[in-house]
């Protein structure tokens, strides 16, 4: 009703209609009264502006005068519209019954006025009154939206946004210590830890946690069916206490567990944290099962690489060398480009494998140890070809065609098998261009000796522009120089690095 | 870190933001979704957010192309929020 007034005072103040009321109606009083009042005691308990009823002396005038509006009250009621009625000998007044679908709510009095309304004039004031009614129902049905809605729906976006943080990534290590922050702050604790299932052995192992206090606490491996996080796992229910929270995360079978620890604001952990942490530890539980099915996969593919090179490598006249102080030389030089981490892996992948369309060409070519003959070499030069046509098959390694296929492509436009030029050749292909061809250079050949790593390098420099790209020369020249690659050169190809 | 605080308050926005997150604590969202909360355009709120996340306020978890905000975490931080929020009204 206060609500109403409100509206109904505002509305007075500024809408354009209440110019034609008020020069009709002059400045009664508005009273609202939330229902129907019986008696005239009733009435004289609400507040009545005194003005209304006149100070009058006459204490007979004053119940009369009370009579009419109840009078006038009673028949608004039951005609449910508005009803005017004689205040005193010169002046009228009028109740107005306020409806909604539901119902009568209450009872608009104006009074006194200098004369009666025509039935016009009540339509105006009617819809006026209506107006108000409709306005204050709207922003109160608003507010009310706001009020329970609102809360829903950030929550709702908290999920979305929590759930597509999760799922941005198939890399364990980056996934793990993200999902602790997230709880941590969804929840608003204190600590978080991640512990994940070790099926052989029957525990959890500890793969991430966040600490927001100074004294943190060591991680330990955890006995399934032990502490909170142990019985959470055993049971695959959440495990509640008043500073704790274990909630596992299942996927089919339990994947692990998320456990929270001490409030921020030290309340303890309730029912509606539990509900939380069910949407989040769902959501986690997917996530890590996709990261682990990820890496399974990148696993076995890696696997098949490996032996696949393995057997390259193994064959009399040992076509492969790829060894990791090369995919250390692609790590460095593949960032300096720009490469993002799954190109830089297929460029390693199509450095174990790049001459693996060797395979297609007779060995006796490949084990001479003269120069080739031009219808030779023409065989040899078809090695790219045949080998991006044997993984062509190989979808996860599809990435790899173009490296494979145009690792012999020169700068300069003079190389195999297209004779493309310039930035034309994949990137990709022209870095493993110089890494392949350093690698070879300093691997023994049946028709040559290896050279040594400076020789090598000076090799590599003076064709950077027509065989190389200068740019993948210089980053190259930088990268093979670093302390740590040339550990490993030795180390690997017990090659003598010269100073 | 009070007067910093006091001083990004003064923009409308950011402070808008700020106070979305003090009522909203458990409250992870990208920036589409804190320009709805807070009725703004996605771009101011992106720069308001940077500045935010500056000055600690609030915290930025991004991988890829999802990012989200969320209110800081840190003790002291939090502490001079409250107070801030706490004059203002």
């Amino acid at each position: 009703m206060e609500r109403l007034f409100s509206k109904f005072k505002d509305n007075w103040e500024s809408k354009e209609e209440a110019r034609a009321l008020k020069k009709y109606l002059k400045n009664p009083a508005w009273i609202f009264l939330p229902c129907a009042p019986r008696k005239i005691e009733d009435l004289k308990n609400t507040q009545i502006p005194r003005h209304i009823i006149k100070p009058h002396t006459d204490r007979k005038k004053v119940r009369l005068e009370l009579k009419k509006i109840l009078g006038a009250i009673k028949r608004s009621k039951r005609k449910k519209a508005l009803e005017q009625f004689q205040y005193d000998e010169r002046s009228f007044g009028a109740s107005f019954p306020l409806v909604l679908p539901a119902g009568i709510f209450g009872f608009l009095i104006i009074c006194p006025l200098k004369k009666k309304m025509s039935s016009e004039f009540q339509n105006i004031f009617t819809s006026f009154v209506n107006v108000a009614i409709r306005e204050t129902c709207k922003e109160i049905e608003l507010e009310d939206i706001n009020r329970t809605v609102r809360p829903r729906a950030i929550a709702l976006s908290t999920v979305h946004t929590v759930h597509r943080l999760m799922m941005s990534t198939l890399d364990l290590n980056e996934l793990l210590p993200r999902v602790a922050r997230l709880s941590l702050q969804v929840i608003r604790a204190n600590r978080c830890s991640i512990k994940l299932v070790d099926k052989k052995r029957k525990v959890l192992l500890p793969r991430a946690t966040i600490d927001l206090r100074k004294e943190k606490t060591k991680l330990k491996k955890v006995q399934i069916g032990k502490y909170a996080p142990g019985r959470a796992v055993k049971h695959g229910r959440p495990i509640r206490g008043k500073n704790y929270l274990a909630y596992p995360m299942i996927d089919e079978d339990v994947v692990g567990v998320i456990t929270l620890y001490d409030k921020l604001d030290g309340s303890n952990f309730t029912q509606f944290d539990e509900d939380i942490m069910k949407t989040l530890s769902e959501q986690a539980g997917i996530a890590i099962k996709n990261a682990q099915l990820f890496k399974e996969q990148t696993d076995l593919t890696l696997g098949s690489i490996k032996c696949i090179a393995y057997l390259l490598e193994n064959r009399p006249h040992g076509v492969h060398r790829a060894e990791a102080s090369f995919l250390k030389l692609i790590s460095i030089i593949g960032p300096k480009f720009n490469m993002n981490e799954s190109e830089i892996k297929m460029l390693q992948y199509a450095a174990m494998l790049h001459d693996a369309g060797q395979i297609g060409i007779p060995e006796k070519l490949l084990m001479k140890n003269k120069g080739l003959t031009g219808r030779e070499y023409d065989i040899v030069k078809t090695h790219p070809l045949k080998g991006a046509a044997v993984f062509s098959k190989f979808k996860p390694l599809k990435p790899i065609i173009p490296i494979m296929l145009y690792h012999h492509e020169n700068f300069n436009g003079k190389g195999y098998p297209k004779g493309l030029k310039g930035r034309d050749i994949p990137l990709a292909a022209r870095i493993l261009g110089v890494v392949g061809a350093f690698e070879s250079m300093i691997t023994d050949k049946p028709y040559r000796k290896a050279l040594s790593i400076p020789a090598a390098i000076n090799e590599v420099r003076k064709n950077a522009g027509i065989q190389f790209d200068p740019d993948v020369v210089n980053v190259f020249c930088c990268a093979v120089k670093r302390r740590d690659v040339e550990k490993l050169l030795k180390k690997e190809l017990g090659v003598h690095c010269e100073k | 870190m009070k007067n910093k605080i006091q001083k990004i308050m003064q923009d409308e926005l950011a402070k808008e933001i700020l106070t979305f997150f003090y009522q909203n604590q458990s409250s992870v969202d990208s920036v589409s979704g804190i320009s709805t909360w807070v009725s703004n355009e996605r771009k101011d709120v992106e720069l308001a957010l940077e500045e935010l996340v500056k000055l600690g306020v609030v915290e930025e978890d991004s991988t890829g192309s999802a990012k989200g905000y969320s209110y800081t975490r840190d003790e002291k931080i939090m502490k001079i929020v409250k107070k801030l929020m706490s004059d203002a009204q």
